[in-house]
């Protein structure tokens, strides 16, 4: 049913390859401070025969997020629980990867690592336990990925998609990563360019959930003194909070615009 | 950040997303989408917060606090086979000492995607209990209605039809014409005249 891509097929090409329009190719990124974030656009319900849905674009991320269930636990082989279960699936289209990527971005490509990723951090935020012996289904496409910042993004639009799908979580889980510069500076959610950078040291990756002030999971790339961990982390949870105040204000008014409709 | 004291606008203080500090303990009591971490009373829904009187039982009882929920959708009213709810399943094989269902509806509300049911030989009717013969109370293809009584093992949920009310509410006869409920323990086919044995549901509401 659900077809996973690890590497791309011969036949796919990535859509820029036929983007002839030269201006779109050299549109000046426009200059960001260090803590300043990629624009994030959201819209929930998207999919229409999922319970709950998200669509999500973020840098260059854009990734459609839909949850099922609860229904009945199909893993056979499980013993009696009171508590739910959550299950991941990602899928990444063909052609949404780069056409050559190279030996980073391949590892980043990686569905086993990111549904395994999505579920040990989104778990702690979910009431499991009120749906016993059940299990909910979060299915995740990414149409477009830079590769990068695809945990972040990917976890952001399944906790989108968990609260438009009405199931009980204790917080929202946000996501944001940062890079680690060598002299302990750090830009917040970094895109490619500002990666290949001479001073890069580390990537940080935390995802977060602001209201129970809980670190759900962290992601560290490249060597980091202690004082460089101890920046990213702090920063990279100031990020969270700046996101989720965004977030949060978006979705109320998504809620009180869906009444107003009524 | 909580909803209280968030802004001054009273639209966006009346919404609430997961994570929100709805009120706190000392002025409400919890109810449905909510949840309690130290004094304080979260949501765990996105929705409009809702409040409740107190039900009042006696006038001698201390002061009830008011209830504090989150809105709810039909959707997530009933979607999971509870302990103790009346569930709507179908047969879908019988063998001498139990028969196994899969759950459709649970409290008149249809269910997306089915459940795994089991009904014991000794919980199909409270009436001699020891001389049920399953293939004389159900056969495949029925609707039954049934409680259950637990959640069971990993694949089943336990259910019981021991009670008047509860099941046989729909089936068919060999001709292929649903039965009409002839006694407690019988069903007429309307065309032939034919009785047929089933542990027969004595229906008083109408069901969705």
């Amino acid at each position: 049913m659900h077809t996973f891509y690890t590497t791309i097929p011969e036949q796919t090409h990535s859509w820029r390859t036929f983007d002839t329009n030269s201006a779109s190719k050299n549109v000046s990124t426009p200059v960001r401070g260090d803590n300043d974030f990629r624009p994030v656009f959201f819209q929930l319900s998207a999919v229409s025969n999922a319970r709950g849905s998200s669509y999500l674009e973020w840098g260059g991320n854009k990734i459609l997020c839909s949850v099922f269930g609860p229904r009945e636990n199909t893993l056979r082989r499980d013993e009696f629980s009171i508590k739910g279960r959550l299950v991941c699936e990602v899928s990444i289209c063909p052609f949404s990867i780069p056409h050559t990527p190279n030996a980073r971005q391949q590892s980043y490509i990686d569905t086993d690592r990111l549904s395994a990723l999505l579920v040990s951090s989104l778990e702690s935020s979910v009431c499991i336990d009120k749906y016993p012996k059940s299990q909910i289904e979060i299915c995740l496409l990414f149409i477009e990925t830079d590769t990068l910042s695809m945990s972040t993004a990917a976890v952001l639009s399944a906790s989108l998609a968990l609260i438009d799908a009405r199931i009980e979580v204790w917080d929202i889980t946000i996501a944001c990563s940062c890079m680690i510069r060598s002299e302990n500076s750090v830009k917040m959610d970094p895109s490619w360019s500002e990666i290949t950078d001479s001073e890069y040291v580390g990537l940080l990756t935390l995802f977060y959930q602001p209201s129970l002030n809980v670190v759900s999971g962290v992601e560290c790339e490249g060597e980091l003194t202690n004082l460089q961990l101890v920046k990213g982390m702090d920063s990279c949870i100031e990020g969270c909070l700046q996101l989720k105040k965004y977030i949060e204000g978006k979705l109320k008014e998504n809620i009180l615009k869906s009444r107003a409709e009524k | 950040m909580t909803a209280k004291d968030n802004s001054d606008n009273p639209s966006t203080n009346s919404v609430a997303i997961p994570g929100n500090k709805v009120a706190s303990l000392t002025d409400y009591n919890p109810g449905p989408g909510t949840y309690i971490s130290g004094n304080s009373i979260f949501a765990s829904l996105s929705g409009f917060i809702r409040t409740e009187p107190p039900i009042v039982l006696s006038e001698a009882d201390e002061v009830q606090l008011p209830h504090i929920h989150i809105e709810m959708h039909e959707l997530e009213k009933k979607c999971i086979p509870q302990s103790g709810s009346l569930v709507n399943a179908r047969v879908i094989s019988i063998n001498p000492r139990s028969c196994k269902v899969s759950i459709i509806a649970v409290d008149n509300t249809y269910l997306k995607h089915t459940f795994r049911g089991i009904v014991r030989k000794e919980d199909i009717r409270a009436f001699q209990k020891d001389q049920v013969e399953i293939d004389k109370c159900y056969r495949p293809g029925d609707i039954i209605r049934a409680r259950v009584i637990s959640l069971g093992e990993a694949l089943h949920y336990v259910l019981t039809t021991a009670e008047n009310e509860l099941g046989v509410i729909f089936a068919k006869g060999g001709t292929g014409v649903p039965l009409m409920p002839y006694n407690w323990e019988e069903m007429q086919c309307p065309k032939t005249g034919n009785t047929e044995y089933r542990k027969v549901a004595k229906v008083k509401e109408i069901i969705k």
